[in-house]
């Protein structure tokens, strides 16, 4: 069964980019342009990765993260961090959210869709 | 295999997450067999597995792909709770582990050519579909892994007119796709803002899909130069985020390290508890380690790189290059304090000195602690051959690990590695009885194998214990003389431990059935040659029907050692001072010859004695020295004394290869730069015990 991808980033560019590279990997992709919308768009259809962004109008990263890890669907939905934050601590703030994987931009697309493919085989 | 740049790095991502995988699925497997309806370790397993099949499809790995994705049918079943965990699953499993494990070592050295592992996956349909087997063996469908082999994997390289059919077609269906769902934003943004990019010219052309099955030229050299773009410098610099990296800068993943959340697909936390418990393979025993409480979660893996081996080995080779210059320094300074008591400069040259002494050696600890690596690393293969082999022999054998935490060398690690496995393979031959006879012998029918490590001072000890036969000194004795190892008036003067280190001699075998897995007469022999090689001695205790410790003591480290500088007539010598025993002076009175060999009378006891004029042919000086010591060495339970005309004293020595045109001279172990610059050679301790024993 082909599987969904949920990207959550305000760049429209990045949902692009992301889309581009995840469909060409045969993966469905659905996008979202914050973390309402994502929460909204993962309500109404199961998805079975999350890549986002962390700053976001509206509701960011993190607060997505902690919404989607306290519902029963999602508990254990894996999550890619997209994010230009690099230092350390942001990093470790990010997975202490609950993420499982961590990605700084700029990235390449080879690199996401290796993380993707740990998650979705 | 061909790779790009961008592919190199995530290969090498690959093939060290994998290991990571493989290694933490190794103690996981071992333990299914005892704790099968653990729920959280079956996830952990299929999520191991699951997250190899994915990278592996992605790099386009198929042979890994294929045999991981049966072995996840399989555990997909168990999670299911539809199949209940056999013995026969655990052992096809593990023989999965072992080819993935072949696979990734072959890529590793640039071979992905497939092996046939058919066998495996007839076994695997088999413990899946006992009674359909055959009905079911062409059920399967597989998904053609190199399908998802990216195009932007393959196309980075690629000429614009290079794409094939089916990647335009998947380009292109790429293309309609996210036109459609971003109609309307596009058409704003390509109106408010000129699009610059050749990746904003593709995305935001919709004319790009009007006409499927032609791309122009023009087309496909945008979207050719969309890829290079996205490879290259794709950078977020919409956002409106400070980005701190430069865009050539390689991308990071970072590896979460959290230990506990209630996250349960968590890949990392699953690497690291495996890696603070290395191996806990049997039942948890009140004497093995307790599984440590999670190492400072985010302090220790935000704070951890992956460094090349030869960056950290050149950086201790320079800080013994150091070490070398310090000590030159120093008696330098010393001297000129004795010329210019009163200067004021040599007092703050000491002070300097004195500073840099002290950085020296905290530099040298430090470069010294990045080679440790903690022993649990040496004992990961243990419980694996201690289960197929007791399986093999019909024993019960229980294996206890302790100590994984002591850190030793990484260079001793890898040279540890065989001699580890050779004896844990004995103990498990010779060393345990059959149930039956243990039972008879008023034991539990189970016997325990230990492994243990701990420091002691300058050395790592490592013990290898077993419950079971014990060595018959009087067997021993008799199969020695049998096979003509040692003559029978040897034979009647040796102690038990002697006899016992029999064992070692090469052609030595006691085991009474040739099986085929110890007793074909080589390995003991070979264990205790690569023990000596790196500088340490192997020791049997043993008790009849009790068992058998064999203990190694090794050194640390065998880079830099204390050495005791010795004077024989007009040559420098040095003595690893942590084979000196003591230090006394030669007199008539102690100093005795039995049957024509020089021996010493210390405390009761009687040492065979080595003068060191003679042994090294030293040319003597016009005028004898007269004064002489006896330097006593120890080592394992051998003594012997070193007849030596001086001490000089003790230094911190470097110890230098002789290099292949000098590294074969008996008796001498290397050399080393003395603080006043002088070359000296390093006494081999090991060899001049052995002289004397022949003698």
């Amino acid at each position: 069964m082909q599987k969904t991808v949920l990207i959550a980033d305000d760049s429209m560019s990045v949902r692009k980019f992301v889309m581009l590279a995840l469909k060409l990997q045969g993966v469905r992709v659905i996008s979202a342009v914050d973390g309402m919308d994502a929460l909204e768009k993962a309500a109404v259809e199961k998805i079975d990765l999350l890549i986002t962004d962390l700053n976001m109008p509206n509701m960011d990263g993190y607060t997505l993260i902690k919404n989607l890890r306290s519902t029963t669907d999602y508990g254990t939905l894996p999550i890619i961090i997209l994010s230009s934050l690099s230092k350390d601590a942001d990093v470790q703030a990010g997975l202490d959210a609950g993420a499982n994987s961590y990605l700084i931009k700029p990235f390449n697309a080879k690199r996401l869709q290796y993380e993707v493919s740990k998650y979705i085989g | 295999m061909q790779l790009d740049d961008d592919m190199k790095e995530i290969f090498e991502s690959f093939l060290v997450e994998s290991q990571e995988l493989l290694d933490a699925l190794m103690p996981d497997l071992m333990q299914l067999e005892t704790a099968g309806d653990d729920m959280d370790l079956m996830n952990r397993i299929f999520r191991g597995f699951h997250t190899i099949k994915g990278t592996s499809g992605f790099m386009g790995f198929d042979s890994i792909t294929v045999i991981t994705h049966h072995a996840e049918d399989l555990l997909n079943k168990l999670r299911r709770s539809e199949l209940t965990i056999t013995m026969d699953m655990v052992d096809v499993l593990l023989e999965v582990h072992d080819w993935i494990q072949l696979l990734v070592k072959n890529l590793s050295m640039g071979d992905d050519s497939p092996v046939d592992y058919s066998q495996t996956l007839a076994r695997l349909e088999a413990v899946i579909n006992p009674s359909a087997e055959k009905l079911s063996a062409s059920k399967k469908e597989e998904k053609p892994p190199s399908a998802i082999q990216s195009v932007l994997a393959d196309t980075s390289m690629k000429g614009a007119g290079d794409f094939t059919d089916e990647q335009l077609a998947q380009i292109q269906a790429a293309f309609a796709e996210i036109n459609s769902e971003f109609a309307k934003e596009i058409s704003q943004e390509s109106s408010s803002a000129a699009s610059h990019s050749a990746l904003d010219a593709v995305l935001n052309n919709t004319s790009i899909t009007q006409n499927p099955g032609d791309f122009t030229e023009d087309e496909l050299a945008m979207i050719q130069a969309a890829f290079t773009e996205i490879n290259t410098e794709f950078s977020a610099n919409q956002e409106s985020k400070t980005i701190e990296k430069p865009s050539e800068l390689p991308q990071q993943i970072v590896e979460s390290t959290k230990e506990t959340t209630s996250v349960e697909y968590n890949e990392q936390s699953k690497e690291t508890a495996a890696k603070a418990t290395p191996v806990a393979a049997t039942k948890p025993s009140p004497q093995t380690t307790a599984a440590k409480p999670a190492p400072a979660t985010s302090s220790s893996a935000d704070a951890t790189i992956r460094i090349d081996v030869s960056r950290v080995e050149a950086l201790m080779d320079l800080s013994g290059e150091l070490v070398l210059g310090r000590n030159r320094l120093s008696q330098i300074s010393d001297r000129l304090k004795e010329l210019f008591d009163n200067e004021h400069l040599v007092a703050e040259l000491l002070e300097t000195t004195s500073q840099l002494d002290k950085i020296t050696t905290d530099i040298q600890a430090t470069a010294m602690k990045m080679r440790m690596v903690p022993i649990g690393k040496l004992y990961q293969k243990s419980p694996r051959i201690v289960r197929d082999l007791s399986k093999e022999f019909g024993k019960e054998i229980e294996l206890i690990l302790k100590g994984e935490d002591t850190e030793i060398d990484r260079g001793i690690i890898e040279e540890l590695n065989d001699p580890l496995v050779h004896m844990i393979r004995n103990s498990c031959d010779h060393g345990i009885e059959s149930p039956e006879k243990r039972v008879a012998k008023g034991k539990p029918a189970k016997g325990t194998i230990t492994l243990d490590a701990e420091q002691e001072g300058n050395n790592i000890v490592l013990r290898i214990s077993d419950d079971g036969n014990g060595i018959d000194a009087e067997k021993v004795k008799a199969k020695a003389l049998e096979k003509g190892v040692i003559t029978a008036e040897q034979a009647a003067q040796m102690s038990k431990r002697e006899l016992y280190q029999l064992i070692f001699a090469p052609g030595f075998s006691t085991a009474a059935v040739v099986s085929a897995v110890s007793g074909r007469g080589v390995g003991m022999d070979v264990v205790k040659t690569n023990i000596q090689k790196l500088k340490g001695v192997i020791e049997i205790e043993s008790e009849i029907n009790k068992g058998t410790t064999f203990v190694i003591k090794l050194p640390l480290t065998l880079a830099i050692i204390q050495g005791l500088i010795v004077q024989v007539e007009n040559e420098t010598y040095a003595l690893p001072l942590s084979n000196v025993v003591e230090v006394v002076a030669l007199t008539d009175e102690n100093c005795s010859t039995i049957n024509q060999k020089r021996v010493i009378r210390i405390r009761q006891q009687v040492l065979p004695l080595l003068t060191l004029k003679s042994e090294l042919n030293i040319p003597a000086k016009p005028t004898p020295s007269t004064a002489q010591y006896v330097v006593v060495i120890g080592l394992a339970h051998q003594r012997l004394g070193i007849v030596v005309d001086s001490l000089l004293g003790q230094e911190e020595i470097v110890i230098k290869s002789l290099g292949q045109y000098l590294g074969n001279i008996p008796a001498i172990a290397g050399s080393t730069i003395l603080g006043d610059g002088r070359v000296i050679m390093i006494l081999d301790i090991q060899e001049l015990v052995d002289k004397v024993k022949v003698e």
